[in-house]
């Protein structure tokens, strides 16, 4: 089984993940599934730019 | 009754603030302060400063529900640790809404409002933008025309639109998600500011579809008075007597992202897909007060937390007549309760457990005796400490529903684990002979009087204090 595919229960895992505004690289939280979806234009709290999450986010 | 008449009569548990605090941060700021130095004011900001440096026309006012022991009074108890008993009572005895035909609360109507005009607060780092944080929303199912109440989250992103974001199990949500199957928008109002009777009377837990006003003027001991919205007419009615009402709708298949936004947890909630409201007015008193609560501090979770009590009390006293009280602290959040019982029969307080946790805002909670101060958190750890046995005492109960906004919720779970802790000492054998268990160190009354007399009158500052 490759690594972390199926992790055993006792293992923690995150339920945020970060990401970088592209204008201007301020970090925020974002919901893992809002980022999967990759259809809702993320907003940034610094500078309210709205981007879509990119593969390599 | 209405929000002003309560601040008239605060007196000094009324902060009046006149130095012109920005809605940015600095309004919150303050009560962290107060939390911190454990002080609990209710705030009028009189000439509050907007993000462009304005002064907003509105006052804010906030902090109105930061002490149990205010919230206590508001609702005539004597003491705020009887709470879940009291609201209980209060919540089972409906007093039905009156309509009325004009309202203060529709004094000034703009039907192309700039919500961005609005105080509303920018109240911690990472939020998204300015929160309506005391916006009481309210959606109708649309198969039985009922009303529901909730305070959820909506931040300004425009000059009409708002997003909406209630949590995914709450009424709103099952509501608004009725709507969208039909492929309609769901008709939309939230209000903000009225006395904290109402308010506390608002957040009243109870079924769907189930109408929150019976509760609430039960709470508030008169009928709430309600007008038609302006939008919407009869089918969806605010309080005459609130401060400001924004109305809207819910469009179906719209999703916008909505925080970063500081939770009562005491961590931001992340980023993630909302509902959005196009607003279609805005209503308000002519001079209107901008009610706010602070997000994550006991402001927020006071009322919350003392309407779970009532919830939980009415819950379990069926199941477990020995019950005596219920506290749902601020230290737990939304997440733990404590449950006191007195001289419970074998197997009570495992029922109890099992229906508190079915409770899908509860991860855990704590039985014991009616020795232990259920307001004293030192003297529950203590009896987790000295009369639990894991192996028999832990109650673990896989697949339940969890609480909207744990931070430590694995990703895609949709179900969670939590776990009943019975820290109550075993049975007497039979009535009136004492448990079969060590008692607790004790001195004499005596004695210790007669130390208390020796404490009184020295100076004890130079000693350490912890």
């Amino acid at each position: 089984m490759a690594v972390g595919v199926n992790p055993p229960a006792w293992e923690k895992q995150g339920s945020a993940e970060w990401l970088t505004c592209p204008k201007c690289a301020k970090w925020f939280p974002v919901d893992p599934q809002l980022i999967a979806a990759r259809r809702i234009e993320l907003v940034c709290p610094g500078c309210g730019h709205g981007f879509l999450p990119q593969k390599d986010e | 009754m209405n929000l002003r008449e309560y601040l008239d009569a605060c007196g000094p548990a009324l902060w009046r603030v006149a130095a012109p605090l920005s809605v940015v941060q600095e309004i919150t700021a303050l009560q962290h302060a107060l939390s911190e130095a454990g002080r609990y004011p209710a705030l009028l900001v009189e000439r509050p400063r907007l993000a462009d440096g304005a002064t907003s026309a509105m006052a804010v006012v906030t902090n109105l529900f930061a002490s149990r022991v205010r919230v206590a009074q508001l609702l005539g108890m004597d003491d705020h640790r009887r709470a879940a008993a009291a609201f209980a009572r209060l919540a089972a005895a409906p007093l039905e809404p009156v309509v009325v035909s004009s309202a203060p609360v529709q004094e000034i109507v703009e039907r192309q409002p700039d919500l961005r005009r609005l105080p509303a607060l920018r109240q911690h780092e990472l939020d998204l933008g300015h929160y309506v944080t005391a916006g009481h929303c309210i959606t109708l199912d649309p198969e039985t025309g009922v009303d529901n109440v909730s305070v959820q989250r909506c931040a300004v992103r425009g000059e009409r639109s708002l997003t909406f974001y209630p949590y995914p199990s709450s009424h709103n949500a099952r509501n608004v998600a009725k709507w969208e199957a039909r492929g309609e928008r769901c008709p939309f109002a939230l209000w903000i500011g009225h006395h904290p009777k109402v308010v506390l009377g608002a957040q009243a837990k109870l079924s769907h579809p189930q109408s929150h006003w019976g509760a609430a003027g039960g709470i508030a001991g008169e009928p709430i008075r309600l007008v038609q919205t302006v939008t919407h007419g009869e089918r969806l009615k605010v309080p005459a007597d609130a401060e400001i009402v924004i109305e809207g709708f819910v469009p179906p298949g719209v999703r916008v992202a909505d925080g970063p936004f500081a939770e009562y947890t005491g961590y931001v909630g992340v980023q993630t897909a909302s509902h959005a409201v196009e607003v279609t007015a805005v209503t308000r008193r002519r001079e209107a007060l901008w009610a706010d609560f602070g997000a994550g501090l006991e402001d927020h979770l006071v009322p919350e937390n003392m309407a779970m009590e009532g919830r939980l009390y009415t819950m379990l006293k069926p199941l477990a007549p020995s019950l005596e009280n219920v506290h749902v602290p601020f230290s737990g959040r939304r997440f733990h309760a404590y449950l006191q019982f007195r001289d419970p029969e074998r197997g009570e307080v495992r029922d109890a457990l099992a229906g508190a946790l079915a409770y899908r805002r509860l991860r855990t909670a704590v039985a014991v005796d009616e020795d232990v101060d259920l307001f004293d958190e030192r003297q529950v750890l203590w009896a987790i400490a000295t009369r639990v046995q894991w192996h028999r005492d832990a109650l673990r109960i896989d697949g339940l529903t969890h609480p909207n906004l744990d931070p430590s919720l694995p990703p895609g779970a949709s179900t969670i684990t939590k776990l009943g802790i019975d820290a109550t000492l075993p049975p007497a054998a039979a009535r009136g002979r004492p448990k079969p268990f060590v008692p607790a160190n004790t001195v004499a009354k005596e004695a210790l009087a007669v130390a208390r007399r020796l404490l009184e009158g020295v100076d004890p500052s130079p000693w350490p204090s912890a």
